[in-house]
């Protein structure tokens, strides 16, 4: 059993949250940066389909400046001062992924439905109820389509990643309650960003004695964006490097795992004006378990251990996430 | 005003996770039964092999004690009509590598191209080789890691007692 590579790998990541808003802001960059799909590659997996769905639980109700929390005292000061201050944002994704794999390459196809709901105070008006605003909106989210090879080597220990973000999600949301009612939700809490972005990438996976590791890296970059009455809205580039441990007896029914998140955010630009972006590092315990037949069960629980937003943007406590995985012959 | 504008559930997770469990029990095999598909697409399970013994080995192309233990087998298989016997390949760059091997070794019992998925439906692999011992009854017997004889096997099935610490539950 000592041969290297022998099950840890993983596949995509970058389910990247957009949902900023002008001025106070849920942060863009701390959605749920996972890796997901360590099953996907490597020769612990033999050619076929797979598929999987999750469920994704994003509360940003955290209101952060820079590297701390925001006092109550600053958000009066910054309301005071003209800015609106977001309230939450709560973004529940329910994605569905396919997947194929054959012997040195692989393509994921990842359709996300998202739900989101999301309240602000107006200027001025914090912390009353006077100016409040908020809307709720769901629906097809951008669907993702990524490409990976692992031909490099006999023991498919590496890869690099290619893939396309497609613009279709929606991008015509409204506040539906509150003073702000009927008007254009920001595009960074759209359902859909507009964009098309191509996401590059690489990883490594290795065992050490009984545990398997893995380390990747992305690059996320729009080609592609759309504008609406005027304004064009381009989302910053994403560059996150994901790394992991997991337990890695070969079959194990319980495998307890744990991921180190990175992903620094460029601002997004909202027709030429810089906004948002941060650098955040997460800490991921989690678990899967093997149901038999080929169906497998994980949840994860990702907790921030560093934050940097640009300005002040909402950020979660922590984000979970649990799904369901099955391979087909 | 922050309640008025939610349009979900707060138990939305617990409807979505009580969804994925039912989906998780209407795939699972049942608790000691296993389904593997060999090379050539026929299926085999524990229960349609009642009345027979089964011994299940696990093996890589790449482990010297694996391809030992072949022709072991191989008679065991031509020897005797009341035991069958079951190759699961894992660890494998290609299945043209399994292939390969199964043809050098002339391996006459089915060969099954098998993953963690597989491995993890006999409680996982601490070691290679491995192999499964079931009575005909079904029950297992227990499990062996490192190369077997057919004379090990024989003996097994024979209920001699020297033999009956060579498999664990």
């Amino acid at each position: 059993m000592a041969k290297n590579n022998l099950a840890f790998s993983i596949g995509l990541i970058v389910l990247l949250p957009l949902t900023a808003m002008n001025d106070a802001r849920a942060c863009a960059a701390c959605g749920d940066t996972l890796s997901k799909d360590w099953g996907s590659q490597g020769i612990s997996t033999h050619p076929g389909f797979s598929a999987d769905l999750s469920y994704t639980y994003i509360n940003q109700s955290q209101p952060r400046y820079g590297s701390g929390t925001a006092s109550p005292a600053l958000l009066n000061s910054l309301n005071g001062a003209g800015q609106e201050i977001e309230d939450y944002t709560t973004t529940r994704t329910t994605a569905a992924a396919f997947n194929y794999t054959s012997e040195t390459w692989g393509v994921n196809t990842l359709l996300p439905f998202l739900q989101r709901t999301h309240g602000t105070y107006g200027n001025p008006g914090y912390p009353t109820t006077a100016t409040y605003s908020s809307s709720s909106d769901s629906g097809i989210g951008d669907i993702s389509i990524i490409g990976r090879y692992t031909g490099f080597s006999a023991d498919k220990s590496a890869g690099i990643i290619a893939g396309l973000k497609l613009p279709t999600g929606s991008t015509n949301a409204n506040f539906n309650a509150g003073a702000a009612v009927g008007t254009p939700l920001d595009r960074s809490l759209q359902i859909g960003t507009g964009s098309t972005d191509l996401i590059l990438g690489g990883f490594f996976t290795g065992t050490i004695s009984e545990y398997g590791w893995f380390a990747q890296g992305t690059v996320q970059h729009a080609v592609a964006t759309k504008s609406i009455a005027g304004v064009n809205y381009r989302p910053g580039d994403a560059y996150a490097l994901n790394t992991g441990i997991r337990y890695a007896k070969f079959g194990a029914q319980f495998t307890p795992m744990l991921q180190l998140n990175y992903i620094h955010r460029a601002p997004d630009d909202i027709g030429g004006t810089p906004l948002d972006g941060g650098t955040l590092l997460y800490l991921a315990p989690g678990a899967s378990i093997r149901l038999g037949g080929g169906t497998s069960v994980y949840s994860f629980i990702q907790l921030p251990v560093y934050q940097y937003v640009n300005g002040l943007q909402l950020s979660p406590r922590y984000t979970f996430t649990f799904g369901i995985k099955h391979s087909f012959e | 005003m922050k309640s008025s504008g939610k349009i979900y559930s707060p138990h939305n997770g617990a409807l979505f996770a009580a969804l994925l469990l039912a989906l998780s029990f209407a795939n699972a095999t049942w608790a000691g039964d296993w389904n593997l598909k060999d090379k050539d697409g026929a299926h085999y399970t524990l229960s349609g092999l009642r009345g027979k013994w089964v011994l299940v080995n696990f093996w890589a192309p790449w482990c010297p004690s694996c391809i030992q233990e072949i022709p072991e087998f191989n008679t065991l298989q031509h020897q005797h009509k009341d035991v069958q016997v079951i190759g699961v390949a894992v660890m494998y760059d290609s299945r043209k590598e399994v292939l390969d091997k199964v043809a050098k070794h002339a391996i006459s019992f089915p060969t099954v191209f098998g993953n963690e998925d597989t491995a993890g439906d006999f409680g996982g692999l601490s070691g290679m080789p491995t192999s499964f011992l079931y009575a005909p009854s079904g029950k297992l017997i227990g499990h062996h890691q490192g190369p077997l004889t057919q004379n090990e096997i024989e003996q097994i099935i024979e209920q001699k007692p020297q033999a009956a610490a060579l498999f664990t539950r």
